[in-house]
Parts: C-alpha cells; structure tokens; sequence
C-alpha cells in the first residue's frame, strides 16, 4: 500500500486546498519521503489528517474536530461573507494492490452554532466513481482497527516513552493488542465462565425436580384398587339387596300386598319424574346461565334504543348524545355490570353484590316453601331489570316451581300410605315384610350413598396419580435438559483446554519468529563494535524484555544504556508490526532514536531497504540537516518543505512546497 | 494477518488432540466471533458474548 497524496481544505492550519504530494511513482524504488517544517507549522497534522481521513470520529486525537480542527481562516471569512457553514475535508489518495482509490472525509461546521452539522462521512471514489463496497467496510478490509493503527501511524518520541515508562506491561498490551492474543484471552476467558454458567442453570433445573415419586405411585394406585374393589363389593350388595327385595313378596297373592307393590311402583314413577324434572332443570340452566351472561349485550341493546327514543323527541345535542352512547360503550367494554333508566337517565348498575348475584342451583336447593323469599325476589328483580329476555327466564323458574310443588306433594301422600301400611297391618308376617322392605331400601339408599362416597375418594385419588404422572414425565424432560447442559459443560472445559495450549504454542512461535527478526534489526542497527555484546532481542512468555550478547549471556539492566535499550525495543516493535504482515505505510513524527543519528541511519536504512513506504516528519536544523540528507538521499521519494505565513488578522496558515529530492532545502534561519 | 496465524495453531492443536472436525470448526467459528468483536469488549458485550457462544453450543 502507498500513500500516494494527501488534500487538506480548511483542516487545522490547512487553509483552502493544500495538497501535500507524498509519492512519486516515478521515483518508485525510493520508499521514503519526508516533510520539514518547523514546530507548529503542520508536520503532526499530517498524520491526524490521515487518521481524522480513515476514522472519522472515531479518531479525535483528544480533541473534538468541529470546535478545534475547523481552520480559523475559514470560518472568520465565511462569517465575513454570510456564508452558514465551512467544508473541512481531508482526502486521502492511496494506492493499493496496483488499484488507486481516493478516500474522501467531509466535515460540516456550523458557523452560527459554532459546532459541527453532522457526522463528518466518508466516501471513496475509484476511478471518479464511488466503490461498491461499504467505505466502513473498505477501512476494515485494508486497515488496522483505529486504536492499532497507532503502531503505524506514531509519533516516535511517545512511542519510546510509553515503551520506557512501563516496559512490560507496554510489551505485553502491544503484542496482546496488535498480534490478537487478547481475542483469545477474550475466547479463553469466556469458555472459561460457561461451566459456572451451565452449573446455575442445573442448579435451578434440579430445584424443581420432585424427588423419587415411583413409591408414591405405587402406593397411589394400590389405593384406587381397593376403592374400586369397595365399590364393587357394596354393588354385589346392593344386588344381594334388591335380589332379597323382589323375593320378599313372590308368591303372595294378597291383596294388601299387591296394594303395598303398587304403592311403592307409584313412588318409584313419581321420583322418576322428580329426577327427570332436575335435569330438565339443570338443562335450563344451562341455557339459564349462557342467557344471563349474554344479558348484558342484548340489555345494552335494548337500553341504547330506548334511550335513543327518549331523546329523539327530547331534542338534546349531538355532543350529549354522543357523550353518553360512548359512556355506554366504554361500561360494557369494561365488563358492562347494567345499567338503568331512572327518570329519563341512564346510570350504570354498580356492581352486583354477591347475595344479590343471579345464580341457579339445582332446584331441589331452592326453598320454594317461603312465598316470594327475599333472594328469589331478588333474582328476579334482576333478571327482569336485566334483560328484555328476563320474562322467560321468570317464566322458567315460575314452571318448575310449580311442577316441584305438586309433585312433591304427590310424593309424600305416596310415601305416606306406604308407611301407614306398614304401621296398621295386622298380619303379623305381612307386617314383617313391609318392614323389611323399607328396611332394604334404606339400606340400599345409605349402600349408595356410601358408593358416591368411595366414587368421590377415588376420584381425587385417580386425579393425584395423574399428577404424579405428568410430573414424571416433566421430570425425564428435566433429566435431558441435563444431561445436555452437562455436555455442554465438557465441551466447554475441552474448547478451553484446546484454546490455552494453542495461545502458548502461539505465542512461543510468534515470539521466536519476532526476536529472530527482531535480533537481526537490533545488530544491523547498533554501532558494528557492538554486535557482539548486543546481540540479540529476547521477550520471553512472561513479556520479560532481554538483550543478550554473542555467547548468549544477558546483559543486565545496568549495563544497557538508554539508547541501546531504545534500539531494543524500537527493533522488536517494527518487526512485531511487520509481522503482522499488513501493507501499511508507517507516518512517523520524528526520527525513531534522537540520541545518535548514526542508529537513525541504520536503522531507518532497514526499514528502506525492505521498500516499504515510510513517510516521516522532520525538524530542520535538529533531525534535518545535510548529515542526516546525506544518508537519507538513497531512500529519498519526496522531500516537501512545510512553513506558514501570517495572513493578517486570522492565525497563519500553513503551504507546502514540494522540494527536489537531489539536494537539501536549505533554510534562511 | 495474524488473525490467520492463530487460526492455523489452533487447527493444528485441535487436530493433534484429535478433536472432531465438527468441534474444530466450531471452535474457529468462535474464535472468528470473538475477534470480530474485538472494539466491544464491554462488560454486556462480554455477557451478549456468552451467550451467543452458549448458543453456539448447542448440539
């Protein structure tokens, strides 16, 4: 990747368009290009230019561009002028895998408002069109993330400081950062958390789990058996019982006997048809129930007519109208209770009151002894006020109160005559058998009720067995869910295993591989004397730094100057960045080791000689001067000279002319 | 870039632990996952990230 030029208009001290030529592909085979300038007259901004150009905001080199970056000149012309608002764009023209694209950063600032318009946006152009691809998705194929970028794109002297200041962890953060180790850690990290994560989702599965309920099963299901074997014996009895009954009066021709036959056939028919009458009943009440739930719709109905008649004639606005029909509707949307007309108004029924709520219950349950009883006045007060439907419900209860009336009476002269004749028989084996036979029959009533009894018992137990039977079923689908979360749980551990010994054996080769590099970079840079006390670079697993002679002995820290610990680091820092084995060019403010230019010379020289773009910014008279030109010239692509000028009431602004790269600018200060 | 570099250890190390080929791309997939996210390395991110692996996991 070259970067081949770069365009400022109206960024920091870029006033208008600058354009700043960084490559001349005529003098391909010299990959280093410089600009020179003073301090504070534009060198950094270069390099913040590009980031600012590739990262948008997600650059601010500590700043916010819309308030610092905007350049002054333009924004207090612009105010001169009327204009609203200032373009700062920086435009990016890079060369990639032989193809040339332009990167364009747009930058809105408001000059009212003094802050930005917008996000300042990106585009990318090739051959004047704009790229398919996302310019996000440009960025991330062919550059670092931004925060690693700064490997590339530095300012030297900080770059030693943050190495010096805390060596190890700085060592440890680059290679972690930059080579990919902290994604996995990350990975590591996590594998490392799902074992506990599916240990407390076990945990919460097996606290809902009942314990063993097999025994409870058996024990269940024993005891519907013997219900049902209860009921079976008490049936064999009743039969024994009625078997006993029938045989009672056979072959007695008598005339009392057959009158006492015929009562008792009598009783039976009329109990028939009280029992017929019950679920007639009980049928109605079927309806009875789906009738008063339905009250309240065709109530409203009824209530919305005759209300809408009353005041056809009455002549009230449309607004009242409205306000009630919507009152209306609103009540029965949230669950209507009734509603009256008293006086011409509606009003809303407050709720019913429990006692007063309309319930139909079995008719033998309704005590049709008490003339118009309070309650079932009450019911049908309600019903009436309920419902246009209301009068047959009414008519309903009407009927069966009269039915039940006359046929209970019925009942009980029957049942009376049955037991007179039995109390006045003088036939003393007759009176016996009468006897007997309402004997058998109590008997059979309380062998019945006590069946209903069992039936009832067997049922609530039949109900808990299915209970227990669902819960088992729920319980396997729990024991899967385990035992899958458990085998989670071993992937988990393995994927972790395979993670950790894949980041060792990583690092150990990355790290033969950089100090082997790094080592070569460290001899070709010190003074030749040199090489044999430094000799080579280690950084072990521990990110413990070292520098080792010939015989591979280790120097101690004490004595190692500043200067070859400098060397050190920068050699392992450029050959860990080419490792990575991204074509970026390196912009680089300063010279890499200011102490001896001689390191610089040798050390920049490797850097040059492998061919890859270095563009560097320099100091006239202090990095730049005809020594360092001397040694630089056999690298030299471009040389650009970077001043400013006052311009008058704004701050200066920033030019740049482009110098010959054959001969050292020469300065007049 | 070293993205690719540890990619091909952490095949090599799967392979000569004899890990099913289905777990080893598994384990890739998770590892292109995370470095993905890289830029997010927050505290819910961190959270989101288990369980977007815990999903992963399912068999």
């Amino acid at each position: 990747m070259k970067f081949k030029k770069v365009i400022f208009k109206n960024f920091k001290p870029y006033h208008d368009e600058v354009e700043i030529d960084l490559f001349d592909q005529d003098r391909k085979k010299f990959p280093i290009s410089i600009n020179v300038g003073p301090n504070a007259h534009g060198k950094t901004s270069i390099s913040e230019g590009i980031m600012w150009c590739l990262y948008g905001e997600n650059f601010s080199g500590g700043t916010n561009w819309d308030t610092e970056w905007v350049n002054d000149v333009a924004i207090n012309m612009g105010k001169e002028k009327g204009n609203d608002e200032v373009n700062m764009m920086v435009e990016l023209q890079v060369e990639i895998e032989g193809e040339q694209y332009r990167l364009i950063r747009n930058g809105i600032y408001d000059i009212q408002k003094e802050e930005k318009k917008r996000k300042p946006a990106l585009k990318i152009l090739q051959d004047g069109e704009p790229i398919e691809q996302s310019p996000v998705g440009f960025i991330n194929d062919h550059f670092l993330p931004v925060d690693l970028m700064k490997y590339y794109i530095f300012d030297a002297d900080d770059m030693l400081t943050l190495f010096e200041q805390d060596r190890k962890k700085t060592i440890k953060r680059t290679i972690d950062r930059i080579v990919g180790i902290k994604d996995i850690d990350n990975l590591s990290e996590t594998l490392a958390k799902l074992p506990q994560y599916y240990e407390n989702q076990i945990t919460e599965i097996e606290s809902k789990i009942p314990g063993d309920m097999t025994d409870k099963l058996k024990q269940r299901r024993k005891e519907k058996k013997r219900k049902e074997n209860a009921i079976q014996d008490l049936k064999e009895e009743i039969d024994e019982l009625k078997d006993e009954k029938n045989n009672l009066f056979k072959g007695d021709e008598s005339s009392r006997a057959k009158q006492f036959t015929k009562l008792t056939e009598e009783r039976n028919e009329l109990q028939d048809k009280l029992q017929d009458l019950n679920e007639e009943f009980l049928e109605d009440q079927i309806e009875g129930e789906q009738l008063i739930s339905l009250m309240d719709l065709f109530f409203l109905n009824d209530i919305i007519n005759r209300f809408e008649n009353e005041y056809e004639e009455k002549a009230i606005s449309h607004g009242e109208f409205e306000s009630l029909v919507n009152e209306l509707s609103s009540t029965l949307n949230n669950q209507f209770e009734g509603i009256i007309i008293d006086e011409n108004k509606p009003k809303l029924i407050k709720k019913l009151n429990n006692k007063n709520k309309i319930e139909l219950k079995d008719i033998n349950a309704l005590n049709f002894e008490e003339e118009e009883s309070t309650i079932e006045r009450s019911i049908k007060n309600e019903i009436r006020r309920a419902s246009p439907r209301s009068e047959e419900v009414c008519d309903q209860f009407e009927y069966y109160k009269d039915k039940i009336k006359s046929l209970t009476r019925e009942l009980e002269g029957v049942e009376n005559d049955i037991k007179n004749m039995g109390e006045t028989e003088e036939n003393r084996e007759l009176k016996r058998k009468f006897k007997r036979f309402q004997e058998i029959e109590q008997e059979i009533e309380e062998k019945r009720e006590r069946i209903s009894d069992i039936e009832r018992m067997r049922d609530k137990i039949a109900s808990k067995i299915e209970d227990i039977e669902n819960k088992m079923d729920i319980t396997a689908d729990r024991q899967v869910e385990i035992d899958k979360l458990e085998r989670k749980k071993e992937r988990a551990n393995y994927f972790k295993e395979i993670i950790e010994e894949a980041k060792k054996e990583f690092l150990d080769d990355f790290l033969t591989e950089v100090n082997r590099e790094a080592s070569e970079f460290l001899r070709n840079t010190v003074r030749e004397e040199e090489r044999k006390r430094f000799h080579s670079i280690k950084v072990d697993p521990n990110y413990n730094f070292h520098i080792k002679k010939e015989n591979g002995e280790e120097l101690s820290e004490g004595k190692i100057n500043r200067v070859t610990i400098q060397i050190g680091l920068m050699s392992f820092f450029i050959s860990m960045s080419q490792y990575i084995g991204k074509d970026i060019p390196y912009v680089i403010d300063g010279m890499l080791i200011r102490s001896d230019p001689g390191h610089d010379k040798r050390m920049i020289g490797q850097v040059g000689e492998k061919g890859e773009q270095l563009i560097m910014h320099m100091i006239p008279g202090k990095e730049y001067n005809e020594a360092t030109f001397d040694w630089l010239s056999s690298y030299l692509n471009i040389q650009n000279y970077i001043y400013r000028e006052d311009v008058g009431a704004s701050e200066p602004i920033s030019y740049v002319e482009k110098k010959a790269p054959d001969r050292v600018i020469e300065f007049s200060f | 870039m070293s993205e690719d570099k540890i990619k091909n250890v952490i095949k090599k190390v799967a392979k000569e632990k004899e890990m099913e080929e289905k777990n080893r791309e598994l384990l890739l997939e998770l590892y292109d996952h995370v470095s993905e996210h890289r830029e997010e390395a927050s505290d819910s991110r961190k959270k989101t990230l288990i369980r977007k692996i815990n999903n992963k996991m399912e068999e």
